[in-house]
């Protein structure tokens, strides 16, 4: 089944909608998360917990490319798990205070101010990857959106794991320079 | 701005940079020679195969997911060539994973590095003492053409002194900062306290403590730093040996880019699992270069293993000296004053004779039906014991150890039914190879002085799952990740 046929099940209610998603972009969602989290039973809870997100956000969202909207939600996910996980292990009181009152916060959608600056933040970001030559966007999206590691990138891109690092290292110093242009304090 | 502020806004970009940068849409920049040389040996198979079996069955539908081997047929042209792995060619007729020998386990692939202790000697005697055994498996219940599965485990076998050294010293440079981590902790605590600051205040004042701040980030990195340093050695140390063994022949079934199969990498030091022929496995006794290498039977699952690894620091601390029994008995009755909750979550320290190594031992080679020390000894070394037989003694000794029988009996005389708190649903690690000193159990205050008044318990404390940051009852665990998603 065609993506656009799936957005049509999830718009009519259907419930197929998630088998067929699970069926087309299964593996996909669990490499996302398993990158993160590194953990087959907490991948495969995210990855769950994103066939819901899109159930609840489709409609109103039509996403123009299923696989990278179902990317998006399956990553904040397991950003998600992977940070509250690490809080739990070596947080500390302090973490533990910052969890507690960060309740109290607005989220980032509600709050104008912050949502601006995570746009923002993202805008120079997209113009940056825009600036990249091909090799170097695939290289650094894969590096940092996906957390694929340095070996299965630079086997992927068919060079070393040396030459990868060392072109990460140099992509890292060019988004600082790009950030602290923009006026980010790094 | 923190990491995860840029980590957050990555994960916005353009759904266009997301599609592409996926792997499975990445170009390769393949050598004709990763196509070629598969290809040919694919035809010369699928031609073989027509000519001498033509009504040949199918494979199994479910064996795509399996762990295979490619058929003789293809193993010459691929021995020319190193850079062609397994996962490359499995287009090649594969050897069913039911075909392929596992040659055991040697533990229950639990980490039990501790930074306190070097690569213990006991632990490689006994990993050479089930070799030994694995050998005499291999050479008499084996056939010549069955495919044996192996981990390759990255182990400086002392002949490789100046890693091995460098790692040693460290363990002990990282050891003898989480101890001025640790007394620094103790001092503030005791003047704080001193001082009349209740517990929760001093805490925080440790924590925002410029001068602790710094030196816990010191231990940490070094800590890390460590952990890394270890692993990369045998990392590179893997990469090598794996190459030659397949430049002889033999064959990569998990390795650490396999990411479906995920390999075991921890600094257990397993880095791939390979299989060969016994013929192949046995001619490397003589290979000049497994001095630095060990071979280990391999996991009959490595599939159910992480990637990454955990690495487990639980050191045996003393109770502080303020928590005498009057002390602590007051202290519980003003937290449990203070919870809404008719039970807590407390800590009850073990307070046992951990059995002696020789007393271990015993119980080793008792749990296999000997009457005496010689007994055991005499067949072991006559290579009459099999390797699984000696895998399950070694398991026994050390359970004895770590003193589990001992650990249990507390737990069973202290604790009532549904009081025992389950420590792996709260996400706790649990590591049965190190001497954990405490268990944890939901328990009311009138229970909890009842436990705690226990000859066989130590003291207990509130447990608030507090790890990693205070010293005093820390136990700090921490993952790495198959690389930490931060920008450095």
């Amino acid at each position: 089944m065609e993506d656009r046929d799936i957005i049509e099940l999830y718009f009519a209610r259907d419930e197929k909608a998630i088998v067929e998603t699970a069926r087309r972009y299964k593996a996909y969602c669990f490499a996302v998360a398993h990158n993160v989290l590194g953990n087959r039973e907490d991948a495969e809870e995210c990855v769950n917990d994103s066939y819901m997100g899109a159930w609840n956000t489709i409609p109103p969202q039509r996403p123009a490319n299923l696989r990278a909207y179902l990317g998006k939600i399956v990553r904040n996910a397991a950003l998600k798990k992977w940070r509250s996980r690490n809080t739990a292990k070596r947080g500390g009181e302090l973490a533990l205070a910052y969890e507690e009152l960060a309740e109290c916060l607005p989220s980032v959608e509600d709050c104008p101010a912050q949502s601006l600056e995570a746009t923002e933040l993202t805008r120079c970001i997209n113009a940056f990857i825009s600036t990249l030559k091909d090799g170097e966007r695939r290289l650094f999206v894969g590096r940092y959106w996906y957390f694929y590691s340095v070996a299965d990138l630079a086997k992927s891109l068919g060079i070393s794991q040396s030459n990868a690092k060392v072109s990460l290292h140099r992509l890292r110093e060019k988004l600082r320079t790009v950030l602290e242009k923009e006026g980010y304090v790094i | 701005m923190k990491p995860d502020n840029i980590i957050d806004a990555i994960g916005n970009i353009d759904e266009k940079y997301i599609d592409e940068g996926a792997l499975d849409k990445a170009p390769k920049k393949t050598s004709p020679l990763r196509w070629i040389l598969p290809l040919a040996a694919c035809i010369a198979f699928v031609i073989a195969a027509v000519l001498l079996f033509p009504k040949a069955d199918p494979a199994p539908a479910d064996s795509e997911r399996e762990p295979v081997l490619q058929g003789e047929e293809s193993s010459e042209a691929e021995s020319s060539s190193e850079d062609i792995s397994l996962e490359e060619s499995s287009e090649d007729t594969p050897i069913p994973k039911e075909k392929l020998l596992w040659s055991g386990r040697i533990d229950e692939g639990v980490p039990d590095s501790n930074l306190t202790s070097s690569y213990s000697t006991e632990k490689l005697s006994d990993d050479i003492t089930v070799m030994k055994s694995f050998y005499k498996y291999l050479t008499e219940e084996v056939a010549g053409d069955e495919f044996v599965a192996f981990g390759v485990r990255c182990v400086n076998f002392n002949t490789d002194t100046e890693a091995f050294t460098d790692v040693k010293e460290q363990r002990q440079s990282a050891e003898a900062l989480y101890k001025t981590l640790l007394n620094m902790w103790q001092e503030l605590y005791l003047d704080y306290e001193a001082k009349g600051i209740n517990e929760g205040e001093i805490r925080a004042k440790i924590l925002s403590d410029p001068e602790y701040a710094a030196a816990y980030e010191t231990a940490y990195d070094a800590c890390i730093a460590v952990a890394k340093a270890e692993l990369d050695t045998r990392g590179e140390l893997g990469e090598e040996y794996i190459k030659h063994l397949q430049s002889k022949g033999f064959k990569l079934l998990y390795g650490v880019e396999n990411e479906e199969c995920e390999a075991y990498l921890h600094l257990n030091g397993f880095v791939a699992v390979m299989a060969g022929t016994k013929e192949q496995f046995l001619a490397l006794k003589n290979d000049e270069v497994p001095g630095k290498m060990l071979f280990c039977p391999a996991y009959e699952d490595a599939s159910q293993l992480n990637f990454g690894f955990s690495y487990g620091i639980e050191p045996y601390l003393p109770p502080p000296a303020e928590f005498t029994e009057e002390g602590l008995t007051a202290k519980l009755a003003e937290l449990y004053a203070q919870s809404p909750d008719e039970k807590l979550t407390v800590r009850i320290y073990y307070n046992l004779r951990y059995p002696t190594k020789e007393e271990a031992y015993e119980r080793g080679w008792r749990s296999l039906g000997y009457e005496s020390k010689a007994d055991y000894e005499r067949d072991l070394n006559a290579n009459l014991l099999d390797v699984y037989t000696v895998q399950q003694c070694i398991m026994v000794q050390r359970e004895a150890m770590n003193g589990k029988r001992e650990k249990q009996a507390v737990i069973d005389r202290v604790l009532k039914e549904g009081e025992l708190f389950d420590t792996e649903a709260a996400g706790i690690m649990v590591t049965p190879y190190l001497r954990s000193n405490c268990v944890y159990a939901n328990l009311s205050y009138e229970r909890a002085l009842e436990v705690a008044a226990d000859e066989a318990v130590a003291y207990i404390e509130i447990a608030d799952f507090n790890y990693s940051i205070n010293p005093i009852d820390y136990s700090i665990f921490y993952d790495i990740q198959t690389d930490e998603p931060a920008i450095s």
